[in-house]
């Protein structure tokens, strides 16, 4: 355990981790992988199994350098910091793949030290992504430092609801790039709605659409829920959109979407955990769209190296409605 | 219709695939049970596929639409390779098969598909287009374009044809199986299928060509030395010995995969990466390929057939012991060929492909042998030049050898290598040649696929080994190297006459 945060005595422990894996083994058993630095601001002190576990679920795609800062709500001043690795076999290979993990512990009041120590462990040359794990954090001046180390911010909007939006939209403006998981969840909807229409026959009914409603379960629609409707809006000016509630069928907040027209209804909606239905006059089909762990929604965004105009776009008009 | 469909979001969703009908003729055949079916059954779990889908299956054997689901289910469970299998998602994917039985050379089949498909249209919201797969014997394709003479029309939808290979069995027949195919279809309805460009590391040499600019400077003459293709399989014929002693590995792997590979590394870049861009390069690059004379077909080519020997203590029958495969076969089961590429960017730099059954290993790289440095500081036994490895399978991945200082005293240089792995980078499912390809067909991509006047450059390229190893006399040259080895003696000297050896992959 190293009381203070400096860079070079972390990285040299590293290195020592590093030297102590490979012996043993053969010189090409293991592989240090690294595509990116992945930074993680968390305050939940429980969290510790499942947050290692999404990030190993990460490594296999986009291997890179964990930097975990635990924020803690201890009367005194921490600042603290250790490095581990986190090792796999590959699928379909025969090498290990290793990424490095820094974990420091510090409490509010150190994140300025924090700040400045993260400056000097950044991989040189790679992407930094900070998943800012608890998102009430943005809304923290002690905080604020953080932000100034990536150029892109992971958040999950739905603990703190719409409200948060406009802080998000505020980064987006200044030069992040935002990446909202509560987005990242309409895409089995979005995916499945998109395939259904590529007939030819159910897009020369598009203009009939005259009302859509979007069906949840819980006390209000979600996050997701709002982005869906703003992002269908905008490909359906002519309709209009209500939410209305539901029992629920999947776990979740959105439970189905259905399209009214003067010619044709058609409906895409939950069947169960795993499954969406959708329904024409004519013809009911199914697609697996099993509920997505963490890791898997965290992929989908990193998958995205550019600008998201899309979502940019949803955002912007999602906090405007 | 692209722009017609405002729900789409290319940069999250996969390809976007129209409604359609897959028509399967062969549909009781190795290829649709092994591969055919288990992809598509892939692409519905990965919900690839339109919600308006439906497969129709073909062949002899009468058979209703039950008793097609249920063999369909046994193969799609046996050959799903790296995937689950979903009893749901099988539900779904079942109610859009159907069978139809008939011979592909009574017109009645025909009569009975077209109603079959009208029903299987209104049943299953394909919009009413289609997607024609010839998984038959290649001497049925010309039989089969013309039973569809009518459905080819197309009526109210889109019509495409896939053909498997061989696209004929030379140059002559390959022009005449256009001609058939031509008159009912157009050529950009065809589909001629190689898997080999649907592979992901094949279609990852374009991205490393021309996404990285560091090595495209080097791709040239100035800088390569010579190429080596490698496809190595260390089977024999595997109960294809009736099939494989009319083919030959020249036909069946060279004039076909290897050279749609050799045309992925030594093409130019196109301007944009669209279909008919991507494939006029690839053309280009084929029809570049220096025709050998008649006189130089034995200095660039060496055939070569396994013999019996033991592999580990297992005898292993030698070729013309296979079953099936007639005692005095004449056919190459090992080709190497020299290939001359006549532009400037390659002129005077050697091609070697080779390919061949029963060697030591599975095996498909491509090999690329630079110059070494003009003057050597070190000794030259340590200084070998850079060689970088793209390989294909298994273990997919790119490998650069370059010399580093061995640490200690004096300057010893040794050979290391910056290795690239596939599995390890991206540890994850990669869909198979066949998902990547039956997509793109739905899609109406047909950029990794291989077109007519590919098909056409590729046979002038081998044909005249075809010939001078068809009009062979003496002495019975066959067998010529033992099954577990590299092929032939020849095939070393074919290349030591240029200075260069083969490498141990």
């Amino acid at each position: 355990m190293i009381t203070a945060v400096q860079p070079e005595k972390l990285l040299k422990e590293l290195e020592h981790v590093w030297a102590e894996l490979g012996k043993g083994h053969p010189a090409d058993a293991l592989l240090r992988a690294c595509s990116m630095t992945m930074l993680v601001t968390t305050t939940d002190p429980n969290d510790e199994v499942e947050l290692k576990n999404t990030l190993a679920g990460l490594m296999r795609a986009h291997p890179s350098r964990m930097i975990i800062v635990r924020i803690l709500d201890t009367p005194n001043a921490v600042l603290s910091a250790q490095v581990t690795a986190q090792c796999l076999l590959a699928f379909g290979g025969r090498q290990q793949l290793c990424c490095e993990m820094i974990e420091i512990r510090a409490t509010r009041d150190r994140l300025a030290d924090v700040y400045s120590a993260s400056l000097g462990l950044t991989v040189a040359d790679l992407p930094v992504m900070l998943w800012v794990k608890d998102i009430r954090l943005l809304q923290e001046s002690s905080f604020q430092p953080m932000l100034q180390l990536a150029r892109t911010l992971l958040v999950d909007s739905v603990p703190l609801g719409p409200s948060i939006l406009p802080a998000l939209n505020e980064r987006r403006r200044a030069g992040w790039r935002v990446k909202d998981l509560a987005w990242t969840r309409c895409t089995a909807w979005r995916e499945t709605l998109a395939q259904a229409f590529e007939s030819t026959w159910l897009q020369e009914q598009i203009p009939n659409i005259a009302s859509v409603e979007i069906a949840y379960a819980g006390a209000n629609p979600s996050v997701s829920g709002l982005y869906l409707r703003s992002w269908m809006a905008a490909r359906l000016p002519q309709a209009s959109f209500e939410f209305v509630p539901c029992p629920p069928r999947r776990n979740g907040n959105l439970q189905a979407i259905r399209f009214h027209s003067t010619t044709q209804e058609l409906e895409l909606r939950a069947v169960d955990d795993a499954t969406l239905e959708i329904v024409t006059s004519s013809l009911t089909t199914r697609v697996l769209a099993p509920a997505r762990v963490e890791a898997d929604l965290i992929e989908e965004e990193l998958s995205i190296l550019g600008d998201d105009p899309v979502y940019e776009a949803t955002l912007a008009a999602t906090i405007a409605q | 219709m692209a722009d017609a469909n405002p729900f789409q979001d290319p940069q999250r969703f996969e390809r976007r695939v129209p409604p359609c009908a897959v028509v399967i003729f062969g549909a009781n055949g190795d290829l649709t049970k092994r591969k055919l079916v288990p992809s598509l059954y892939r692409l519905a779990i990965e919900r690839r596929l339109p919600q308006g889908f439906a497969i129709v299956g073909n062949s002899r054997t009468p058979m209703t639409d039950e008793a097609f689901r249920e063999k369909i289910e046994a193969s799609v469970r046996e050959h799903l390779e790296n995937s689950h299998f979903d009893e749901a998602v099988w539900d779904e994917f079942a109610r859009g098969l159907y069978y139809v039985a008939g011979d592909l050379a009574c017109p009645e089949l025909y009569t009975e598909l077209t109603s079959r498909l009208a029903t299987v249209a209104e049943e299953r919201q394909t919009g009413g287009n289609i997607l024609f797969y010839l998984s038959t014997q290649p001497s049925q394709y010309a039989t089969v374009a013309s039973g569809l003479a009518d459905l080819a029309k197309g009526n109210g939808g889109w019509r495409r044809l896939v053909v498997e290979k061989p696209f004929g069995h030379d140059q002559q027949s390959a022009r005449e199986l256009e001609v058939a195919l031509h008159e009912y279809f157009t050529e950009d309805q065809i589909y001629r299928i190689d898997h080999y460009l649907g592979k992901e590391t094949v279609q990852n040499i374009l991205a490393f060509r021309f996404g990285n600019p560091i090595f495209e400077p080097l791709w040239n003459r100035q800088y390569i030395d010579h190429v080596q293709i490698t496809a190595a399989e260390s089977i024999g014929v595997e109960g294809r010995g009736a099939y494989y002693q009319e083919a030959g590995a020249l036909r069946d792997m060279i004039q076909n995969h290897l050279l749609q590979v050799l045309s992925t590394v030594a093409m130019e870049p196109s301007a944009v990466f669209e279909p008919n861009a991507v494939r006029d390069e690839r053309a280009k690059l084929l029809r570049s390929i220096r025709p050998l004379k008649p006189a130089d077909v034995a200095a660039h080519a060496v055939a070569g057939q396994y013999g019996p020997a033991a592999i580990g203590g297992k005898a292993v029958a030698g070729f013309r012991g296979e079953p099936g495969v007639n005692p005095e076969a004449m056919t190459d089961t090992y080709a190497a060929v020299t290939f001359l590429i006549d532009n400037w960017r390659w002129a005077g730099v050697p091609f070697y492909v080779r390919s061949g059954k029963r060697m030591p290993k599975r095996v498909t790289d491509i090999a690329i042998r630079f110059r070494p440095v003009p003057h050597s500081l070190f000794d030259n036994e340590s200084a070998r030049p850079n060689l970088l490895i793209l390989r294909i399978q298994p273990e997919e991945g790119i490998s650069l050898r370059f010399s580093s200082k061995q640490p200690g005293p004096g300057m010893k240089l040794r050979p290391v290598s910056m290795d690239f792995n596939y599995g390890t980078s991206f540890g994850m499912r990669t869909p198979t040649a066949y998902e990547t390809l039956l997509v793109d067909a739905m899609a109406g991509d047909p950029t990794l696929y291989t077109r007519q006047d590919m098909v056409e450059a590729s046979w002038a390229a081998v044909q005249p080994i075809v010939d001078a190893w068809g009009n062979r006399t003496g002495p019975d040259p066959f067998p010529n190297y033992a099954a577990g080895t590299w092929g032939p003696a020849a095939s070393d000297e074919m290349l030591a006459a240029r200075g260069h050896v083969w490498r141990v992959p």
